[in-house]
């Protein structure tokens, strides 16, 4: 299909629409259907506080939202993500959305604004009166402002604050937000960053460009940060490729963010994860398989079937994961990175990827000046993530006072495969060479070749 | 395609059999290149040197590819890929191809069911662009135009995922967008060196000391020496090594360098000078001992972390006269490596002071480089939401 259009554009319109035609099949219809909410679905809420919170909704229920509001979840179903509501009397009315206020600027000056004064008249059981008899939050934040002493004194943009203060606090409203990669790993950083080890969206999102994960790739993971680089990846495979996760303990690991996604089984289905056990090629443990014959017993039988063939499974497993040849290897560890890119870098195949990311540069430092010395790791090198938000708000456009301080550090090398030949012929033209100057410095002849 | 890198340089080469590419790491014959898998390390027919060839990503590619228009880099591409939550499936606007380095990395992250249609307003840019996604093995999902869309718009009715590059938050506003933020990203890169560990003052301090002391003791000497030479005209100066005092290299060789005071005084080694002493406990601390003739001179002490009682035994000493600057040292039990102190210690000794305390004797330091590149840009973002359902 050749999807190239160049030329004046009174071509373009149909052959845009073209495209647009026979693409429409290919927009993964599992795409679209991720994209509305449906019954037993993460939904992230964020709230007029500024906070986001995780919940899994199921049909018929009542949310509760404290002082935000409550609401039948059956009105929310079937809404796509990331619009705006307003909770009044348990139903939900769309907020259409609003646009930045251009604000005129006045002669105000905060002169004669003095703290300490008692400004606000409307005192805490009134304002709990007023919330009783379902007075709607515009009506209670403009009761404020009409009795507050100094409002008309403020400047417009001090104003604006203050409306979007008190906002925050009475409005009876929410957001929705899609449980994608970026948004699942902004919750997580701002609830608890330590169990993602810290790794910043924009970090992961550099890991994974380091990386070059993409569809129908093979990956290896090594993660230990409640599974964020886990489910960064299996979003980019999207159901093809393959992924072995491997993991410090006998039971599955605890990768409670993959819960955050609404995966389909589709896109699970091509990670297995693994123990460090089994990455040794010489550690074979026996399955014992009683014999046959003595179990006669139903259960037992069914048991043993179903061991069989874990063995099955597991020595398939390994094979694979032996016989090499993968694409990456992403490390968000606990562990000591070097031990673990010097156990699974012969599996790698040549030109693939491997990038580790620590909240400490000391360690990565480590890492790098040993990767430095062996001649199978491409210039390994360490770079810090770095990110600035702005405010922006008209006339009031500037960098934020808070921001998050760091995202860890990166260290990224490309496996290669050393040829010694290549080596001694550089080290002869070194020797060469030195033995040239040496001549010379001697006063000996050379032959110019 | 492949591409080599040697030492941070990223060429990228299109191997055609017969052809030949030079580069100031040798000559290399494309052929060589054939049939070797991704990866390899290759040496160049004329021995200059080697190169490694890499498969092409998008991220070589931009730090490779030839620059038409200014780029984006690996920081903002990411940047902008987990903003806009891009993932295998979706559909992107690009407005300004550019050189496509930004193209390349998103055709990769949304390919293939994914596309990304990108309008690129100047022609010759375009084409160019064109040639690289057909040759790249993208062009399948990648939709080319040539086209101004500030100016003619986009053309495109129902597009997902929408993504407007405009200039300014006002002019956003005006057309509906909401939630605006913006961000400035950048990637420090560090240079990671390995530098024996810092030594402690105290230790220059001692050995200025020592030095000091050195100088002093041989100017005395050489004015008893002279004195002594006056009185009996006849004697050699070379005497007092005879009578098996510390013979003083700097008064035998004549040189008054400075520089040899830092060293250890191997003679000392023989040295039977009643004023200087040094010792070894049966802890492995080392110790001077200093006879009473030198009390008035002071001296300073290395004190074993590990053994703090060695300062009060000394103290007890008949004859020793101590002053231990060290008095950190001497209380904590830190096994930090401590400083070795050469106040005229022989040879020796030193040695084996140094082996008890090598363990943090080199540090690996990292340093963010001397150069940053940045970026040009800042990244704004927005939503364009459905006003009404």
């Amino acid at each position: 299909m050749s999807s190239l259009v160049a030329g004046p554009s009174n071509h373009i319109q149909t052959d845009i629409e073209d495209v647009l035609q026979k693409n429409s099949d290919s927009i993964s219809s599992e795409l679209l259907q991720n994209r509305t909410i449906s019954s037993g679905h993460t939904v992230l809420f964020r709230l007029p506080s500024g906070d986001t919170r995780s919940l899994v909704i199921k049909a018929n229920q009542e949310l509760n939202f404290g002082k935000f509001g409550k609401f039948d979840t059956n009105s929310l179903i079937g809404q796509p993500f990331g619009l705006s509501y307003e909770i009044v009397d348990k139903e939900l009315r769309v907020i259409p959305p609003k646009p930045l206020q251009d604000l005129e600027e006045t002669e105000a000056t905060n002169e004669l604004i003095y703290d300490g004064q008692s400004v606000q008249p409307l005192s805490s059981e009134e304002i709990e009166q007023l919330k009783k008899q379902n007075t709607p939050a515009t009506a209670i934040i403009q009761a404020q402002i009409e009795n507050h002493v100094n409002y008309h004194l403020k400047t417009e943009y001090s104003k604006d604050k203050y409306r979007k203060r008190k906002e925050a606090k009475f409005s009876k409203s929410f957001s929705t937000l899609e449980p994608t990669l970026y948004n699942v790993n902004e919750y997580w950083f701002s609830k608890d960053p330590s169990k993602i080890r810290e790794l910043r969206s924009d970090a992961l999102a550099q890991m994974l460009s380091h990386g070059n994960v993409h569809t129908d790739g093979r990956y290896l993971v090594v993660d230990d940060g409640a599974g964020i680089l886990v489910t960064a990846v299996l979003e980019r495979l999207a159901g093809k490729g393959r992924l072995i996760v491997i993991n410090n303990t006998e039971s599955p690991p605890t990768h409670f963010v993959l819960d955050n996604m609404n995966f389909s089984k589709n896109q699970l289905k091509v990670m297995t994860t693994m123990n460090w056990a089994y990455t040794d090629p010489n550690w074979n443990v026996e399955y014992h398989t009683d014999d046959e014959s003595e179990r006669k017993n139903e259960k037992q039988k069914v048991r043993l079937e179903k061991r069989k063939r874990l063995v099955e499974d597991l020595s398939q497993l390994r094979a694979e994961f032996f016989a090499g040849d993968w694409d990456g290897l992403l490390i968000s560890s606990e562990y000591e990175p070097y031990s673990i890119i010097e156990l699974l870098e012969p599996l790698l195949a040549g030109s693939a990827n491997i990038v580790v990311h620590h909240p400490n540069i000391q360690v990565l430092a480590g890492v790098q000046t040993k990767l430095r010395q062996c001649p199978q790791y491409l210039s390994p090198n360490i770079t810090e993530i770095w990110t600035r938000r702005y405010q922006v708000l008209p006339g009031r456009f500037h960098p934020l006072m808070t921001m998050s301080g760091n995202a860890g550090y990166l260290l990224h090398t490309i496996k290669v495969f050393n040829n010694p030949m290549a080596n001694a012929v550089e080290n002869e033209r070194k020797l060469a060479r030195l033995a040239k100057k040496r001549k010379i410095m001697s006063g000996g002849t050379i032959s110019v070749s | 395609m492949s591409k080599n890198k040697t030492r941070d340089s990223l060429l990228p080469i299109t191997i055609v059999p017969g052809q030949e590419f030079n580069c100031r790491f040798g000559t290399y014959r494309h052929s060589d290149f054939l049939g070797i898998p991704y990866g390899s390390q290759v040496a160049s027919r004329n021995g200059r040197g080697f190169v490694h060839l890499l498969r092409p990503t998008p991220e070589l590619w931009t730090m490779a590819l030839p620059h038409r228009t200014q780029i984006l880099y690996l920081a903002d591409i990411s940047f902008v890929t987990a903003q806009l939550g891009l993932r295998p499936g979706m559909h992107v606007l690009e407005a300004g191809t550019g050189s496509g380095s930004f193209t390349h990395s998103v055709a990769r992250t949304v390919g293939p069911t994914g596309r990304i249609y990108s309008f690129e307003f100047h022609e010759t840019r375009a084409i160019k662009a064109r040639e690289e996604f057909q040759r790249h093995g993208i062009l399948d999902y990648v939709v080319l135009q040539h086209r101004n869309v500030c100016r003619d718009g986009f053309g495109l009715t129902d597009a997902v995922d929408a993504k407007q590059v405009q200039r300014t938050v006002s002019a956003l506003n005006e057309h509906g967008f909401t939630d605006i933020s913006m961000y400035e990203t950048l990637l420090r890169p560090y240079d990671v060196n390995r530098a024996p560990t810092p030594v402690s003052v105290k230790s220059i301090r001692n050995k200025l000391q020592s030095a000091e002391q050195g100088k002093e003791e041989r100017r005395l000497h050489q004015i008893a020496t002279s004195k002594a030479a006056k009185r009996h005209p006849e004697t050699d100066m070379n005497e007092p090594a005879e009578k098996g005092q510390a013979s003083f290299p700097d008064s035998t060789s004549g040189s008054g360098n400075s520089s040899k005071r830092k060293h250890d005084l191997p003679e000392l080694d023989n040295n039977t000078d009643p004023q200087v002493i040094s010792g070894q406990d049966d802890r492995g601390s080392k110790r001077m001992k200093l006879g009473e003739s030198s009390q008035d001179r002071g001296e300073a002490i290395v004190v074993d972390a590990q053994t703090p009682n060695d300062v009060e035994d000394t103290t007890k000493e008949p004859g020793a006269s101590l002053e231990i600057p060290d008095l950190d040292t001497s209380t904590s039990t830190t096994s930090m490596s401590t400083n070795v102190l050469n106040t005229g210690i022989s040879q020796k000794n030193k040695r084996s002071e140094e082996d008890t305390h090598h363990l943090a004797s080199e540090l690996i330091l990292t340093q963010t480089t001397k150069e940053v590149r940045g970026h040009t840009s800042y990244l704004t973002f927005a939503s364009l939401l459905p006003a009404t359902l």
